[in-house]
């Protein structure tokens, strides 16, 4: 008996696995110029952001919260970077004061949930309306350029193409790894590190069962619970990195909407809203499933509505598979004794 | 204070002195001397509210004293806290399981102090050590599993392994029995009796009176934040006891007495289900029918079922000469069928709103002064009325029937769900652990109006998991086992060990070989 419980079971994949593949497979099909490499290298790229925010997202859920401020934040840390920038303040110091912003915003809306006991539907609500709002009070609306001059070196060091494999005379790029893509898969790995080899698994998870056990446990609460947040708001900020990176420039609109696909993301990918479960692999399998959405709408040269319609669909169609595996755990697993 | 004999050559593990502690409008407890002793086990009783939890919480640092002081091995603690507390070696371990269900069992030993190098949790050693823990325990669990796969008796070892790993020596159980069935509770009662050896001292919590017969060294008795007195187990009865609990003479526990049975009023016919198969029973006017097994045999799935809350595959349930077309609890309800449910707080009240909302809450329509159809106004004073009508005829301890449920104890909150049917006018009532919880007095009073409502030509099935309760109150016994219903009893020819027999599966039906070993 204890040797099922060891081997691997279908059903403790996230259901983002499921909706992963079954997206890849049916956008190869039908999709023309999707299974390409050239493709692969820009999904690799561009889904970064998407990838961030979604494990920073998974934190806030899985302690039974949520942070629907988390694209407004992109935004308020995308302008700051910019402005910086803009007054040709380096750019190393420019980004660590945006991912700082960033970090302080999910801080304050932890402190909100969990010392003052704010819901965390409200309190992220609300602070998701004055990140927005400051986003464009900094920028006064516009979009923000900086000179391309010596201050930017970091971010040049990002575009540079560490990995090219070209097609026949140099005359099509076939695979590329950029800075960007290392950059993304550090910060991914440092997450998947930290999440679930030192103490922030199962002190999250105890959070989100039941608080109050966990204080009882001896668990620092707060600094757990708070840090979720936290990560959040810091991880939009690394995200705002990479918008600003590949951009260019900084719009008070460059993370608007990002929250949701993000929670999408991390709910497909097993991180449920009643906290205590979830994982960060899920939810970066399910950034990956709701990016190529959007990338095959994009070849499809369909209206971006459409990619809406698709990942609301997703979002049922995740629920669903989580509910079967639940079913199906319940009657396979049943209770021992 | 009478002095255990182990006390006299030892010094106490812990000793507290003046304990005092109120909250707003309440002295929770008032002037409180307790000591513990090495390998003894301490059993605090009172009814709910007397303070026992309020106690054991001050000394788990989960409260802060107003007055007073606690000294663990002879030093004085100034400031407690969970994880104070901890670490001068207490262990909790509350009624409710507070094991994390999508960790591994290792990774809920040592939940909040995981062995680490550096900021990494070396994992394999926690697997390693809680191997080697729960082994001393005699507990053949594979710590890597996932904690939701276990039943309720193994995950309340895994709660008391969590607590000897951060090398607790006094121990504090809140109510473990509660939701163990009673193979269960023998285990835990081993193991509490291998820890006495190891010479860790324990505070022991319970509504189960005969446990502290089986179990305790010295006994506390606290009502309403005082402590009435601390004895030798040995040199005290279980009618003494309950008197000094309640402060008053309960001259019988279960004041049941067998009515001349009328027609049948509930009849359920081979009912299939997911967890229960060829359920077949019947409750008649004027009778209390107990229903035992060991926890999971099924006994509230049939319950559930046959109330309409789930789905069954084959099967008919007849209420009163009339079939149950519908599987909904609405159906029920309206043939004057209800169930009080398990998890009262859960199941039966709607806990933040008052007691008049919940009483009504089914049958709204008694109360409308103008209606269309099933639509209408609500009239209040029709409403107080019939809200204060039964408040008083049930006993219902709440200075206005604006109170809140959450904030009743969970006797009262029993009698509004109670009420609630009564108001439905419902003649049919399966009670679901009716006592679970609850303390000796309100017990009683339970039991008391289970037996008028059988007086009044109601019929009652009753599911319980003590077996004291069962036999006190029963008419006629079925017993519940792996799913099928294992054997009847008249209440006169019933035993305890007739009971368990055929709970564990011993007598009869081809039960699965590999079930059984289960």
């Amino acid at each position: 008996m204890n040797s099922r419980n060891k081997s691997f079971r279908f059903s403790s994949l996230p259901s983002s696995t499921y909706i992963f593949v079954i997206l890849l497979v049916l956008f190869s099909i039908t999709v023309p110029n999707f299974f390409t490499p050239a493709n692969f290298s820009t999904i690799l790229e561009q889904a970064g952001v998407l990838v961030l925010i979604s494990i920073g997202a998974s934190f806030p859920i899985m302690t039974g919260g949520i942070d629907l401020a988390a694209g407004s934040v992109i935004s308020l840390c995308g302008i700051c970077m910019g402005v910086f920038l803009h007054n040709g303040i380096p750019d190393y110091i420019a980004v660590i004061g945006g991912v700082l912003v960033g970090t302080l915003f999910g801080f304050c809306n932890g402190y909100l949930v969990h010392k003052i006991k704010v819901p965390p539907f409200i309190t992220t609500f609300g602070t998701m309306g004055i990140a927005e709002s400051l986003a464009n009070f900094f920028s006064d609306s516009r979009t923000i350029y900086w000179k391309e001059n010596t201050n930017v070196h970091l971010i040049r060091a990002l575009k540079t193409d560490l990995l090219e494999i070209w097609f026949g005379n140099g005359n099509s790029k076939l695979f590329s790894i950029s800075g960007i893509v290392l950059f993304i898969f550090l910060v991914v790995a440092a997450s998947i590190f930290i999440f679930n080899k030192t103490s922030w698994k199962e002190n999250i998870y105890a959070i989100g069962h039941n608080i109050e056990s966990a204080r009882l446990c001896g668990i620092k609460v707060l600094k757990f619970s708070i840090g979720a947040y936290a990560i959040s708001g810091c991880m939009s900020g690394i995200a705002a990195i990479l918008i600003l990176v590949r951009s260019n420039c900084a719009t008070p609109i460059m993370g608007s909407g990002m929250e949701f696909q993000a929670i999408v993301a991390a709910t497909i990918g097993g991180n449920v809203a009643e906290g205590g479960k979830g994982s960060i692999p899920g939810s970066i399998i399910g950034a990956f499933a709701i990016f190529i959405i959007r990338n095959a709408v994009n070849y499809l040269g369909l209206n971006s509505f459409v990619s809406m319609i698709i990942t609301g669909i997703t979002l049922l169609l995740g629920m669903v598979i989580n509910e079967l595996i639940a079913a199906q755990d319940l009657r396979k697993g049943g209770v021992r004794v | 204070m009478t002095t255990c004999e182990k006390g006299e050559l030892m010094e106490p593990l812990l000793e507290l002195k003046g304990i005092s502690k109120s909250f707003p409008g309440v002295q929770a407890l008032d002037d409180i001397n307790l000591d513990l002793y090495p390998g003894e086990v301490h059993v605090l009783i009172g009814e709910n509210g007397a303070g026992k939890s309020t106690l054991m919480k001050i000394i788990s640092g989960a409260y802060q004293s107003d007055e007073g002081t606690m000294e663990v091995d002879g030093k004085q603690i100034t400031k407690n806290s969970p994880i104070i507390s901890e670490q001068l070696g207490i262990g909790m371990i509350y009624q409710e399981l507070n094991l994390i269900p999508e960790l591994s069992v290792a990774k809920n030993i040592f939940l909040g102090h995981p062995i680490k190098k550096g900021f990494v949790n070396q994992d394999k050693k926690m697997i390693q050590k809680s191997r080697e823990m729960l082994k001393q325990l005699n507990m053949d669990v594979d710590p890597s599993v996932l904690v939701k796969t276990l039943g309720v008796g193994t995950q309340q070892m895994i709660e008391i392994t969590k607590a000897l790993s951060r090398e607790a020596n006094i121990l504090v159980f809140d109510e473990p029995t509660s939701s163990l069935a009673d193979a269960e509770i023998h285990n835990l009662f081993h193991v509490i009796r291998m820890l006495q050896e190891k010479g860790i001292g324990m505070f022991y919590i319970s509504h189960r009176l005969e446990e502290i017969f089986e179990i305790g060294d010295r006994v506390t008795i606290l009502r309403d934040g005082k402590k009435i007195q601390t004895t030798a187990v040995k040199d005290i009865n279980m009618d003494q006891l309950i008197e000094k609990i309640a402060g008053r003479k309960i001259e019988n526990l279960y004041p049941h007495t067998r009515k001349t049975p009328g027609k049948p009023l509930l009849q359920i016919n081979n009912l299939s289900g997911r967890a229960f198969k060829n359920v077949s029973l019947h409750v008649d006017a004027g009778e209390i029918v107990g229903m035992s097994g060991l926890v999971g045999a099924g006994r509230t799935e049939v319950a559930r079922a046959a109330f309409g809350i789930d789905k069954y595959f084959s099967g008919e349930v007849i209420l009163n000469d009339k079939k149950l077309k519908k599987c909904s609890p609405r159906e029920s309800v309206k043939h004057g069928f209800c169930l009080l449910p398990e998890n009262r707080k859960t199941e039966g009240l709607a806990l933040p709103r008052d007691v008049s909302e919940n009483m009504l809450i089914s049958a709204l329509d008694q109360t409308f002064s103008f209606k269309i159809g099933s639509f209408g106004v609500v009239d209040p004073k029709k409403e107080s009325a019939i809200v204060s009508q039964y408040i008083s005829s049930l006993k219902i301890a709440t200075p206005t029937a604006r109170k809140l449920t959450q904030f009743l104890s969970g006797g009262t909150q029993q009698k509004v769900v109670l009420a609630k049917w009564l108001v439905s006018k419902c003649k049919v009532f399966i009670f679901d652990e009716p006592t679970r919880g609850i303390d000796v007095g309100a017990k009683s009073e339970i039991y008391k109006l289970m037996d008028t409502l059988v007086e009044g030509g109601a019929a009652i099935l009753m599911i319980s998991s003590d077996l004291s309760e069962i036999l006190g109150m029963s008419d006629r016994i079925y017993v519940m086992c792996h799913g099928e219903i294992n054997g009847e009893f008249d209440a006169d020819e019933a035993t305890q060990s007739g009971i368990l027999q055929l709970a564990f599966g011993q007598k009869g039906k081809e039960a699965d070989e590999n079930e059984q070993q289960e």
